[in-house]
């Protein structure tokens, strides 16, 4: 009874004092004056003192006020809240007060958080998701890795075959691989769908159920199954207008019939963003071993299995299968994974990589909480004498380093906003680029996370530590006493070796490193200006490919070229021309053996790339130097004849002439593809090709013309290539996309199988990349800025405290009549020393690393560091500015005075 | 002003509080004078202490505090005991006539027995 009693009151009087903090304040003030009237009451009896003596004597003998407030208030124990309160609005009163440190140190620590909280919301996004399925982290990915190349193998399906019968440690084993199809319902047009072609396995493996019918079974595998589809919520409502009697009905696939079985729940994608499945019939017979197409596998972890477990195991069947089948599996290694590494392509990643990559990340931060620190304590300087009359009226230094923190805690909690502000458009883009591969993922969850918000937060309060308690742990050191002796005077406080070495040491990096990034981000806007000469806005383009129906028909590599796609191909562009709307059409198509550098015959390579010269190689389909209205400036152009495999023409553009074959006359000489790594063709067989004419180039640089990259185009024949870029040209004034449904209707009149996949304006892809070189530019500048801005404010700091130190020899220079030049000399030749030594290491550093490394950043080096010597010595000269103003209005009289 | 909290054990403080307490309700000046009083002038314990013990014993439930009207009148913050205080303030007391027993016991010998 007696320990509820004890417990009710204690709850109540902390409740008071917590949530009526402001009564308990003014009922202590009543308590104390009635204390104070008591004692007077009874000196005025006792001693017969006036009324007023008696009082000032209870008062004096009461002693400090304010410091038996703080002691009532700290024996209330929980009143920490309630100064935290009163903190924070002093940390935003100081915001205000110093506007160049809170936007210096606010950006330069949101840069640095964003970098931090960018990374982890990315990895937790990308790498450490799980699967919103029934245990989901349960779900696992096996692929097999080639040890030679360091890459994954997916041309598996033998090995899927043998583990699904041998392994123990994972269950309901499953694979799919994706496939573009045609979809085409009534008659309406076709539309170019992704399909998951997956084993039945795949819906036991997610453990979820059919909306309505039923999904795929292991019947439906097998090759003599009646075809049979699967379809998602979103395009049952989409495009079947949710209609319930969908099982049943009839959809083809360019020319293949399949018959709807069942419609999956709203929001089930598995295995990756899909919302077609057809059964992956796998048959091992049909290919040799690392043959085939490629698959994904995956499968549930057996209930008690760890994924070590699983992988001992799966290691222990690669080892037989190795020895078994040395010729293709000796440098096989099978892994077994979570499911989403496998997709993101972050294969063997583990959980100490990934954080020793955030620390990495962290510390961008770090080193920017430290020099916004040296502000923070250059500040903490003028503030000493706050501080002492602070220490004076009772506040223990505790509760003072707990004041600064929470000062720079506000700070570190804006620049955090802004911080994750920033990460949020980085990771937009990352995501954007991401997606272009993939798609967005069903396991994605873009919004903000609950840990990204609690990382955020951790972080801040890691940079309030730095930027708050290690200056206020100095500041509030030995020396707090003597200072208020010296109250008023404001010098007792200097900038200890170690911040001036920072100081110093940062302006030194500053100093080198800020011309690489300048350079770089340089280059980056002159690559930027290069722009197309012709009118992009009016060409329409988008990828043709064989419907798979077509590549069965070939068998074993379905990758291989099939003639009749070069017959549609060829109709096509004979329709397409003879629309009244169209002013050409042509295609781009690349054959695997004709990229990477070339060797010119009698051109030595560059010395930079021995292999051969960097240029782009281009296949082309039938007019298409014409459709772009690229005139011929030597030799031919290609005609009929070279649309053949035999044909050993080639064209260059003039920035070939000029970069490659130095300006001379290119026509007839001959060129050939340098031998890559991989390549198992002999030197010996390597083809010559001729050059037979010369071609205007494509795009220009008004900036710099040598950034226009030389062009080799070679033809290709439709039937050559597997699948082609089609490139459209429309009459103005129609708009490209208004043409893309007549485009489609016309493929697939040429050819249902004919898949045409998303159209875009030429000028698309030219945004999106422009959009990324913008976003590098920002974020580069941001970096430069902030580094600027530190640098500068660092030897602002610097200099204040210097000044604020010797006022009172300032002063006395003064009044023995010093010209004011003499004394700021005198003062800031020390300061202006050690800045001198900082830049001097700096671009002694730059000029190494040029050396060191050869990159003469094009020639620039020589004009840039010298610039970037000027540039910081300018940043410091007006870091000192401002303080040496001030050091010139000293008054002798008041800097004597304040002394005395 | 002789005898301040650097004399006084925080513990032997809010001992004296409590046992004053335990007699009847009153207000912090009521318990500097009592405790001088009843100590014979031995002990005049210092406001910047009797302060922060009392809101010490409230913030742990042995005493609660609550406005009253003293009989000239005025308005003054009295404390009571709770219940749980009284039986701190049994517990403490018999810790207390144990410990000093000890001590005088120590005081008090001569060197021959023991």
């Amino acid at each position: 009874m007696s320990r509820v009693s004890k417990w009710y009151w204690a709850a109540r009087e902390r409740l008071r004092t917590v949530f009526f903090r402001n009564r308990a304040e003014t009922e202590m003030d009543e308590e104390l004056r009635f204390h104070l009237e008591m004692e007077a009451e009874k000196l005025v009896r006792a001693e017969g003192l006036p009324p007023l003596e008696a009082r000032r004597r209870a008062g004096i003998a009461f002693g400090g006020v304010e410091r038996f407030k703080e002691d009532v208030r700290e024996a209330r124990g929980l009143d920490w809240l309630a100064t935290t309160r009163l903190d924070f609005v002093l940390g935003l009163r100081m915001l205000a007060k110093y506007p160049a440190l809170t936007l210096v140190g606010g950006l330069g620590m949101a840069v640095g958080i964003a970098v931090s909280v960018g990374f982890f919301a990315f990895v937790g996004m990308h790498i450490n998701a799980t699967l919103p399925l029934d245990e989901g982290d349960r779900i696992v990915a096996l692929e097999n890795r080639d040890v030679e190349i360091n890459n994954e193998e997916r041309r598996s399906i033998h090995d899927f075959v043998a583990w699904r019968r041998e392994l123990r440690s994972v269950e309901q084993l499953g694979a799919f691989r994706n496939v573009g199809r045609n979809l085409v319902t009534g008659n309406g047009l076709p539309e170019p769908v992704v399909v998951a072609e997956m084993t039945a396995a795949g819906f036991r493996v997610a453990r979820v159920a059919p909306l309505l019918g039923r999904y795929l079974v292991e019947e439906d595998e097998r090759s003599s199954a009646p075809a049979v589809l699967v379809i998602g919520y979103d395009v049952w409502q989409r495009r079947f207008n949710a209609d319930s009697n969908i099982v049943g009905r009839e959809v083809r696939f360019g020319r293949t019939i399949h018959t709807i079985v069942g419609v999956m729940p709203k929001g089930f994608e598995f295995p990756q963003n899909h919302q077609y499945w057809v059964p992956l019939r796998v048959d091992p017979t049909a290919y040799a071993r690392r043959k085939g197409p490629g698959i994904f596998i995956f499968g549930r972890l057996t209930p008690g299995v760890t994924m070590e477990e699983a992988q001992a195991e799966l290691a222990a069947i690669g080892r037989r299968t190795a020895s078994a089948f040395p010729e293709t599996h000796a440098q096989i290694r099978p892994m077994v994974m979570p499911y989403v590494h496998s997709l993101t392509d972050v294969q063997g990643i583990s959980q100490w990589q990934v954080i020793s990559m955030q620390f990495m990340m962290t510390i961008v931060l770090i080193v920017v909480a430290l020099n916004v620190a040296v502000l923070v304590y250059a500040r903490t300087a003028m503030r000493q004498g706050e501080i002492a009359v602070r220490t004076a009226l009772g506040a223990s230094r505790r509760r003072i380093v707990a004041q600064l923190f929470v000062e720079a805690l506000v700070l570190a909690m804006l620049a955090a906003a802004l911080g994750l502000a920033i990460a949020h458009v980085g990771i937009r883009l990352g995501n954007r680029i991401l997606e272009m591969e993939m798609g967005t993922p069903f396991w994605a969850r873009y919004g903000l996370r609950l840990e990204t918000v609690l990382f955020t937060i951790g972080v801040a309060v890691l940079a309030a530590v730095i930027v708050g308690v290690l200056p206020a742990l100095q500041a509030t050191g030995r020396r707090v006493q003597a200072d208020l002796r010296q109250l008023g005077g404001g010098t007792g406080l200097r900038l200890g070796k170690t911040w001036t070495t920072l100081i110093v040491a940062q302006v030194a990096i500053a100093a080198a490193a800020l011309p690489m990034a300048v350079n770089e981000g340089w280059n980056q806007i002159r690559h930027d200006m290069t722009r197309p000469t012709y009118a992009m806005e009016e060409y329409l383009a988008g990828a043709v490919r064989p419907e798979s129906a077509m590549e069965l028909t070939l068998g074993a590599d379905s990758l291989a070229p099939t003639s009749r796609f070069g017959l549609g191909m060829t109709e096509l562009l004979r329709r397409l021309e003879s629309e009244p709307e169209v002013v050409g059409a042509s295609y781009e198509a690349n054959l695997p053996d004709r990229s990477g550098p070339v060797e010119v015959e009698g051109v030595p390579a560059p010395l930079d790339s021995p292999s051969g010269h960097r240029v782009i190689s281009q296949g082309v389909g039938p007019r298409y130097l014409e459709l772009y209205e690229a005139r011929i400036v030597a030799g031919r152009g290609f005609g009929p004849a070279d649309m053949d495999t035999a044909s050993t023409s080639v064209i260059v553009n003039q920035a070939f002439v000029r970069q490659v074959a130095g300006g001379g006359n290119a026509l007839g000489r001959r060129v050939r593809y340098a031998p890559s790594g991989a390549d198992t063709v002999g030197v010996s067989e390597r083809r010559w090709y001729e050059i037979v004419g010369v071609v205007e180039n494509l795009e220009t640089n008004e900036m710099d013309p040598t950034l226009v990259r030389p062009r080799l185009y070679y033809p290709v024949g439709a039937s050559q290539a597997a699948e082609v870029w089609l490139t459209v040209r429309v009459r103005a004034p129609a708009a490209p996309a208004d043409f893309a449904p007549r485009l489609r209707a016309l493929a697939m009149s040429v050819d249902p199988d004919l898949r045409l996949g998303m159209t875009y304006s030429a000028d698309y892809f030219e945004r999106q990349s422009q959009l990324a070189v913008r976003l590098v530019a920002l974020i580069l500048g941001l970096i430069l800025l902030s580094v600027f801005l530190l640098s500068a404010a660092g030897v602002y700091a610097l200099t204040s405290v210097t000044v604020t130190r010797r006022r009172r020899e300032i002063g006395i220079r003064s009044a023995l009549g010093a010209h004011p030049r003499q004394v700021l000399l005198g003062v800031f030749g020390g300061v202006a020393r050690q800045i001198g030594l900082g830049l001097a290491v700096g671009l002694v550093a730059a000029a190494l690393i040029v050396v060191g490394t050869g990159e003469t950043m094009g020639g620039r080096a020589r004009v840039l560091i010298p610039a970037f010597g000027v540039v910081m010595s300018v940043v410091a000269l007006l870091g000192a500015l401002g303080p040496a103003r001030r050091g010139l209005k000293i008054q002798p009289t008041e800097a004597l005075r304040s002394e005395g | 002003m002789a005898h301040d909290q650097s004399d006084l054990l925080q513990g032997t403080l809010e001992l004296m509080i409590l046992k004053t307490l335990s007699i009847e309700p009153m207000h912090g000046w009521g318990i500097t004078q009592r405790i001088q009083q009843t100590s014979r002038d031995v002990f005049q314990v210092n406001q910047g202490s009797l302060y922060p013990a009392l809101q010490r014993l409230t913030s742990r439930g042995l005493i609660r505090a609550e406005w009253r009207t003293t009989e000239n009148n005025r308005r003054a913050r009295y404390y009571i005991v709770t219940r749980a205080g009284q039986q701190d303030l049994a517990r403490e007391r018999a810790q207390w006539e144990r410990a000093s027993a000890a001590v005088n016991w120590v005081l008090a010998w001569d060197g021959r027995t023991a």
